[in-house]
């Protein structure tokens, strides 16, 4: 397996100010797997930023743990103008911009889009997991 | 001449299990049996993929795959993840593909 990309709502559940206890250790499981060799992390950089605004302080926490964890096991993903981009942007109009920027980031690396609400991709070409 | 400390792999591996505890807290049975059925689910829906030849996920399918990893989470449900959503998985293709 590749791994995940955490989309907005995954991240917000479990590290927004309004986020629950079992879901802030379903990511700490998901980290601690990531670090041991288990699949891998992204988190695309506009779903960061929105889970930013529910609890500040979350960017500068993510940035601490990459810059310990083991090279290439989560990463903050970028956000780039491309033929994918513009299809999904065609299939799915109404989808926010963070949402859309995990879509991307899944069909690109080919992993698994973790959230707390999978109809909202439907139709998204990736795999999609509930948190 | 400025030198680099470098430190070992495993003190850096120590000091981010030490971050993921300071943030989120430990994780704990629930939250372990969850991850568990994420993997298989995840595990499932790529067999479906080769299966299918592609993505997305038949809806009803997905949707089948959805509801068996919500029940594997509920208190008292000790079926085995990866075995339970890979029979939901084979029997979602086959009921999609009765019906198309």
């Amino acid at each position: 397996m590749t791994g995940y990309v955490l989309d907005d709502l995954a991240l917000a559940a479990g590290l927004g100010a309004a986020s629950s206890e079992h879901h802030r250790r379903e990511l700490s499981r998901l980290i601690s797997g990531a670090i041991d060799g288990g699949p891998t992390l992204d988190l695309p950089a506009l779903c960061l930023a929105e889970a930013n605004t529910a609890r500040s302080a979350i960017g500068t926490h993510m940035a601490e743990l990459i810059a310990h964890a083991p090279e290439g096991t989560i990463a903050i993903g970028p956000l780039a103008r491309t033929n994918r981009l513009d299809a999904l942007r065609d299939l799915k109009p109404r989808l926010p911009w963070p949402a859309l920027h995990a879509a991307d980031r899944a069909v690109a690396t080919g992993s698994f889009l973790v959230t707390t609400d999978p109809r909202r991709y439907d139709g998204i070409p990736t795999g999609i997991v509930t948190l | 001449m400025a030198t680099i400390a470098l430190v070992a792999p495993e003190e850096e591996r120590a000091r981010a299990h030490a971050l993921v505890r300071a943030l989120f807290g430990p994780s704990d049975a629930a939250a372990d049996r969850s991850v568990d059925v994420l993997g298989a689910h995840a595990a499932a829906l790529a067999w479906i993929r080769e299966a299918v030849g592609s993505y997305p996920t038949p809806l009803p399918i997905a949707t089948r795959l959805e509801q068996v990893a919500a029940d594997l989470r509920g208190p008292g449900d000790d079926r085995d993840p990866a075995l339970t959503l890979g029979h939901a998985a084979l029997d979602a293709l086959t009921a999609y593909r009765a019906g198309s």
